[in-house]
């Protein structure tokens, strides 16, 4: 018997011993030494690594480390959001403008005012700008946008005799007969059901706020089924109703083949649209076009964003005037931004990089059009907030849409139903609400 | 029907007494015609998307999409090939390595931990050892992903995580494993040959390692493709526990060159060919080791 206990108090010596060691190992890979301030930096390219290069070259006293994550919605902010609760969160990182109120939502961004935010201010588009501030907070700086506007096969609208892009929402549907009339497989456009930022970019042009902040009641408003948004919602509903429209998911193999066959004659879509039409519909070349997106009122150059980022300082740094000024320089030098344009394809939303060669120069993919200008000379409604619980609210909505497409029912019902649901959640997450 | 006995192995007909229009007969009678008809639908059902896949490798990011997907279009493979190889400073060569340390050096491990563990439960009584068991059952039926993030909060209190040990060493351990352990010693090491050994004076460590161990070995390597495999396919543990992309397996890393509007990539060839030269070393491993996996499946079968 004293021999087993012998044995046993060796092995857990042993076992101790072993545990010890592994955590020495890992403790002296990120104890900090007193040498320049290190910051992590967490974005979804490679070449955040090269940026982060550039500013250490130029900054003896930070030195930052660029690490690329995975991007989809549904791996990267649980990821970011957890690591602020372990209390290991980078320092910077990028965040979509729409997950910018969850994250705020979850104490996970450092208000960048006292850091000197109205300083830089100047320096960027105003409707970019607009993304990143909520209740008076400066929750980073805008990296870049994606105003909408139409991508559309000019040689599929010639074939269907019509020889301008629609100008308004009018006109488009009176394309989209024409179209339809080239063969039961054409159509002017596919309507996504789960394609969420899509929608709501939709119904931000046409001025249906879906959630701001009441800050009389201290509460978030919910308006997801105004009148302004079942205005979007019965438009496609006709042409739904006639067939005119397809309803594949955008990015889906026959989604991809519609557009590259010409089959799918348009795509309204953000100004990082352009590359996935080019790099899908290689043979394309020539025959795709962009134009200004269809108004709900001639005239007028009103459109929603769809995608678009901003660099923000991570609750919890220790080193938060370090990490601005990595920010800052990051969305204003042009080391940085050079890259970010050339080589990352943002459509800058620093108003210097908005003159870079590459952001005014003829595609010749898109017989020569200034691609970018179309999206330039636009205005956006300021007063477009995303909501508390994105994840959610999409999750939800995609459902909804979904069923309301598959089913054939309306898709007014589906606005109902979403905002009973998002009114539930915000409150079961004990977020004061009013709806209306 | 003289075509259909050349089928038979020589063996058969040599050694049995039966006429060969019988052996014949019985080969295609109705009920194997179906057998074989469904077998071969099963097979075609399993192996197609891994046919698209390897088809997919040779086009381009336009011809996945627009040309037909069971056949060839545009031969790109070779450029797919270099691109895969090269693209962001060749990190892909990278994750596969990754992938490889995580999954021999986990399943090494893991096989390690299981078999000692097992063992134990199976051939020592000691107090608790009924509770134990429990316990290890119990386990088995906890998704590994619910455990994926306290795991990371372990880590990141002990300041490991973004090292190799984030994921290892919760790949270590296996409840499967242990059980599958406990059930394999129970049935394969004898007492009668442990107490024989003791006679002759080994001590516990020595019956262990020189009379038990090599019983147990058809056992371990079972063990082993179980929890390689399961490590090669974990995408969450990593996903949490890592956000350097150099330690990143190979499904993580082609899972940041997916497309997302935010990202401003368009890789699909590239991810495809990445996918395709992933599960070559799995297939190769199954081709050879296939016995000691169905011997794992019968495993399961007769105790689960």
């Amino acid at each position: 018997m004293r021999h087993w206990h012998k044995r046993v108090f060796f092995s857990l010596a042993l076992l101790l011993g072993l545990t010890m060691i592994l955590s020495a190992c890992g403790g002296s890979s990120s104890t900090q030494s007193s040498g320049p301030v290190q910051l992590t930096f967490w974005g979804f390219n490679q070449q955040i690594a090269e940026q982060a290069d550039a500013f250490n070259k130029t900054h003896p006293n930070i030195h930052v480390t660029g690490l690329k994550q995975p991007s989809g919605p549904d791996q990267y902010y649980p990821k970011v959001l957890t690591a602020v609760k372990a209390g290991n969160a980078p320092d910077v990182a990028l965040i979509e403008y729409q997950y910018i109120p969850t994250m705020v939502a979850n104490n996970a961004l450092v208000d960048l005012t006292k850091y000197g935010a109205s300083d830089v201010k100047s320096q960027f588009d105003s409707s970019a700008w607009s993304q990143v501030v909520e209740g008076g907070a400066v929750y980073g700086y805008p990296q870049d946008t994606g105003p909408m506007g139409l991508f559309y096969n000019s040689a599929t609208f010639k074939k269907a005799g019509i020889d301008h892009p629609p100008a308004t929402w009018d006109e488009f549907a009176q394309d989209a007969v024409k179209i339809h009339a080239l063969g039961p497989n054409y159509y002017i456009v596919s309507f996504p059901p789960k394609s969420t930022g899509w929608i709501q970019a939709l119904m931000w042009q046409a001025g249906a706020i879906w959630f701001s902040v009441d800050t009389q009641a201290n509460a978030w408003k919910v308006s997801i089924n105004s009148d302004a948004a079942k205005k979007v919602a019965s438009y496609w509903q006709g042409l739904l109703d006639k067939g005119l429209v397809a309803t594949l998911d955008d990015f889906s193999n026959d989604w991809n083949a519609g557009l590259d066959k010409g089959t799918i004659a348009s795509w309204p879509s953000a100004v990082w649209g352009q590359g996935v039409v080019k790099g899908n519909a290689a043979d394309a070349a020539g025959k795709w076009s962009v134009a200004p997106m269809p108004q709900w009122q001639a005239g007028s150059k009103q459109v929603g964003m769809w995608g678009g980022s901003a660099i923000s300082v991570i609750g919890g740094t220790k080193h938060p005037k370090e990490a601005e000024e990595f920010v800052r320089w990051y969305l204003t030098n042009d080391a940085s931004l050079q890259i970010g344009v050339k080589e990352i394809g943002w459509f800058p939303s620093n108003l210097n990089a908005r003159k870079y060669p590459e952001v005014n120069s003829p595609d010749a993919y898109f017989s020569n059009q200034i691609v970018d200008a179309t999206f330039t000379d636009i205005t956006t409604d300021p007063n477009w907030t995303w909501p508390p619980d994105l994840t959610a609210v999409n999750q939800m909505m995609g459902n909804d849409f979904a069923a309301a497409v598959a089913n054939k029912t309306p898709l007014s019902g589906a606005l109902d139903q979403l905002q009973q649901q998002v009114v539930q959640d915000l409150k079961s997450q004990n977020i004061n609400v009013v709806s209306s | 029907m003289a075509d259909a006995s050349l089928a038979q192995k020589p063996q058969a007909s040599r050694h049995t007494q039966r006429p060969r229009e019988a052996i014949g007969a019985r080969a295609f009678s109705p009920r194997m015609i179906a057998a074989y008809v469904f077998l071969v639908v099963v097979t075609a059902y399993f192996l197609t998307p891994l046919y698209w896949l390897a088809i997919s490798t040779t086009k381009d990011n336009t011809d996945l999409f627009s040309s037909f997907g069971l056949w060839f279009a545009h031969f790109n493979l070779i450029q797919n090939l270099s691109d895969t190889f090269t693209f962001e400073n060749g990190i892909y060569l990278r994750w596969i390595l990754n992938t490889v340390i995580y999954a021999v050096v986990g399943g090494l491990l893991a096989t390690v931990v299981s078999v000692m563990a097992g063992y134990a439960l199976a051939k020592y009584r000691f107090p608790g050892r009924n509770l134990i068991s429990a316990l290890v059952l119990g386990a088995v039926l906890v998704p590994v992903t619910t455990l994926a993030l306290p795991t990371y909060l372990l880590m990141s209190k002990v300041n490991m995580t973004d090292t190799y040990w984030a994921v290892l060493l919760p790949s270590m351990l296996n409840p499967i494993g242990v059980f599958l352990a406990t059930i394999y010693a129970r049935a394969s090491v004898p007492d009668d040959l442990m107490d024989a050994a003791r006679t002759d004076g080994a001590g516990e460590l020595r019956v262990f390692l020189q009379v038990a161990a090599p019983l147990l070995v058809p056992g371990m390597v079972t063990i082993f493709l179980f929890q390689f495999v399961a490590i090669w396919n974990n995408f969450f543990l990593p996903l949490v526990v890592l956000s350097d992309a150099n330690l990143y397996p190979v499904n993580l890393g082609l899972a940041t060159w997916n497309f997302d509007p935010a990202s401003h990539q368009l890789l699909f060839n590239l991810i495809v060919t990445g996918s395709f030269l992933a599960v070559l070393p799995l297939i190769v491993m199954f081709l050879f080791l296939q016995r000691y996996w169905r011997a794992g499946l019968a495993f399961g079968s007769l105790t689960g």
